[in-house]
């Protein structure tokens, strides 16, 4: 899957306008990608409230933090690594600061499909593996993310988090053996 | 439950948010009126964009006007140099380096100041010798350092993907694990926990840390530890308390940071921060508990200086801290505006030793003066604020793409 922000091509003349100060071109820039941006925010921070947090300082700061762009054909993975950091930074604080997790029942993930005979069960594991994700910190949550719900290949998400491929790899399986081993302890 | 395969389809079915996850309808309009009402950007910046629409004869005289400015500030600078000078100083300063840049060349988003790549650099006092300790080792980032009494060690934070506690020497030793190394240790009932911000005992036998958790019991443990102790819990003679408790709701939480043990052994200081859930401070409070884990207690001050980055003096008398400290403020992209300061434990004789807005970070030398952040240097100055200056003023600008970003120092204790 081609993934510049959700498909769409790279517009440089677009970014330039906006680095120049257009705020019109701008607002269409994130028009066009503010819906990607808040699904990506959800998928890692879980709730709606974050989420959207996370989102509009992306967007605030990518407006004040443009023009230092050197490379507007890099304005989708620039725009994307500052929003997986947000979300890093909001989960880290969670952590350093003890908070409790607030567990969130109101959680959208898609299901299996209902004629599976096992649908029962599928729904439960599938809300095992939501539970084991949160108990992932930021940098696990943002790799599995990115690849398994984004579908963003390794090449993409190095280039997101400014990181040689072979380390993306390491840290990509690093985190899927992060969840299997909390979904194991969901299992006791 | 019943045990299952994690299979690429399961994974994206379970975290795949439903199609009613999406932002507000007027978003894009929200962050236009949020723009418009900012302080604006030049439609003109960058320069470059602009240059070419300049005549030849406009940008001669843009060069000759910018040279003149420069000859005028540099004979400003040289007329108005302090006559103290630090190069001559021994021992190695230790600087904590805030994150690499992206590979690309091109300037980090908002956010990644913080945490991953962060690295610990030693340089001499007249800025040469600058190298980084142990590169790479461990691979997770390095931050809150702490120097041993002795000035022969080094213990500091590691910072993904889990914190914890690491010792190296002056020489660059391989870092070794101090405390817990167990992927999701259990001490205290806190899982996973984190361990952070070490600060050596007078003797160089112990070192009291910051544990902390987000399972049920939700809190923070200033825990006391041999140096190299197992993972036995609370090793004597202190035991462990907690203090960093808890969170006040899902808007509000608070976290113990920055703990520094007296030389004369009877007392540890740190603070308290109080954060939003995207880390952005609040509020802030110093403390200081006895050693053995009596008596915790807020050390008084005005309200409106929010106290960090507490050190003591040699002599164990005074406190040095600064207002809205940088590691919490500016890192979490608030234009924080600190100040250095010293206090006595129990809030008397309250003095402020600087007034620029841009001086934080401090710590004694084990003389008596203060190193402190100032406007992209590490700077000295007496314990009263006299002879504030540059340590290195040759020395290479740390606040620099060749150096990355430092405003933490930490002068060696013996060199």
């Amino acid at each position: 899957m081609d993934h510049t922000v959700a498909g769409l091509p790279h517009n440089v003349s677009l970014v330039a306008r906006a680095q120049a100060g257009d705020q019109a071109a701008f607002t269409r820039l994130i028009d066009e990608r503010h819906q990607q941006l808040y699904r990506t925010a959800w998928a890692i921070l879980r709730n709606d409230a974050d989420a959207l947090d996370a989102t509009q300082e992306t967007c605030l700061g990518a407006w004040r933090e443009l023009p230092r762009l050197r490379d507007p054909a890099r304005f989708d993975a620039w725009l994307t690594r500052s929003l997986v950091n947000r979300c890093r930074t909001a989960l880290r604080s969670r952590r350093r600061a003890s908070v409790r997790e607030v567990q969130l029942e109101q959680s959208a993930g898609l299901e299996l499909p209902s004629t599976d005979r096992d649908a029962g069960e599928s729904l439960a594991n599938s809300e095992a593996i939501r539970r084991a994700f949160e108990r992932l910190n930021g940098e696990q949550r943002s790799y599995l993310v990115l690849h398994y719900v984004e579908h963003r290949s390794i090449a993409e998400i190095a280039a997101i988090v400014s990181a040689p491929e072979g380390t993306v790899k390491w840290r990509l399986s690093e985190a899927r053996r992060a969840l299997q081993s909390r979904l194991a302890r969901e299992d006791r | 439950m019943t045990s299952f395969v994690l299979s690429d389809t399961a994974l994206e079915h379970a975290l795949q948010p439903g199609a009613d996850v999406r932002p507000p309808t007027d978003f894009t309009k929200q962050i236009a009126a949020r723009i418009s009402a900012q302080p604006g950007r030049s439609s003109s910046w960058p320069l470059s964009r602009a240059w070419p629409r300049l005549s030849p004869t406009v940008i001669q005289l843009l060069l000759v006007l910018l040279l003149l400015l420069v000859l005028a500030l540099g004979a400003f600078v040289i007329g108005s140099r302090p006559p103290t000078d630090y190069t001559t100083r021994s021992g190695w300063i230790l600087l904590e380096h805030f994150g690499a840049n992206p590979v690309d060349g091109s300037v980090p988003a908002e956010g990644s100041l913080a945490p991953i790549g962060r690295s610990l650099w030693l340089i001499r006092a007249d800025g040469t010798q600058l190298h980084e300790v142990t590169p790479g080792i461990p691979a997770d980032g390095k931050t809150n350092p702490a120097w041993s009494r002795d000035g022969r060690r080094i213990a500091f934070e590691s910072v993904y993907p889990q914190s914890l506690v690491y010792e190296t020497t002056i020489d660059g030793v391989k870092p070794e694990i101090v405390g817990s190394h167990e992927p999701d240790c259990t001490m205290s009932g806190l899982v996973p926990c984190y361990e952070r911000s070490p600060a050596y005992s007078p003797d160089g036998q112990h070192l009291v840390t910051v544990i902390s958790g987000w399972g049920e019991a939700g809190q923070a443990t200033i825990y006391l530890r041999q140096r190299y102790g197992s993972n036995e819990e609370c090793s004597r003679p202190a035991g462990c308390w907690h203090l960093g408790y808890g969170f006040d709701s899902t808007l509000v939480s608070t976290s113990i940071e920055g703990l520094s043990w007296s030389p004369d052994g009877t007392q540890i200081t740190f603070y308290r921060v109080a954060k939003n859930r995207f880390g952005k401070p609040l509020n802030s409070e110093l403390w200081v508990v006895n050693a053995d884990g009596t008596d915790p207690r807020v050390v008084p001050l005005p309200e409106e200086l929010k106290p960090g980055d507490p050190d003591w003096s040699p002599d164990s008398s005074l406190i040095v801290f600064s207002s809205e400290p940088i590691h919490d403020w500016r890192e979490a992209g608030v234009p924080g505006a600190p100040d250095v300061y010293t206090v006595r434990p129990d809030g008397r004789d309250l003095r402020q030793l600087t007034h620029d807005r841009d001086s934080g970070a401090p710590g004694w030398t084990s003389d008596g003066k203060i190193l402190f952040y100032r406007t992209g240097r590490m700077w000295l100055m007496d314990a009263d604020g006299s002879n504030a200056a540059p340590v290195y003023s040759h020395g290479p600008t740390l606040w620099s793409d060749a150096t990355g970003w430092s405003n933490y120092g930490y002068w060696q204790p013996i060199p």
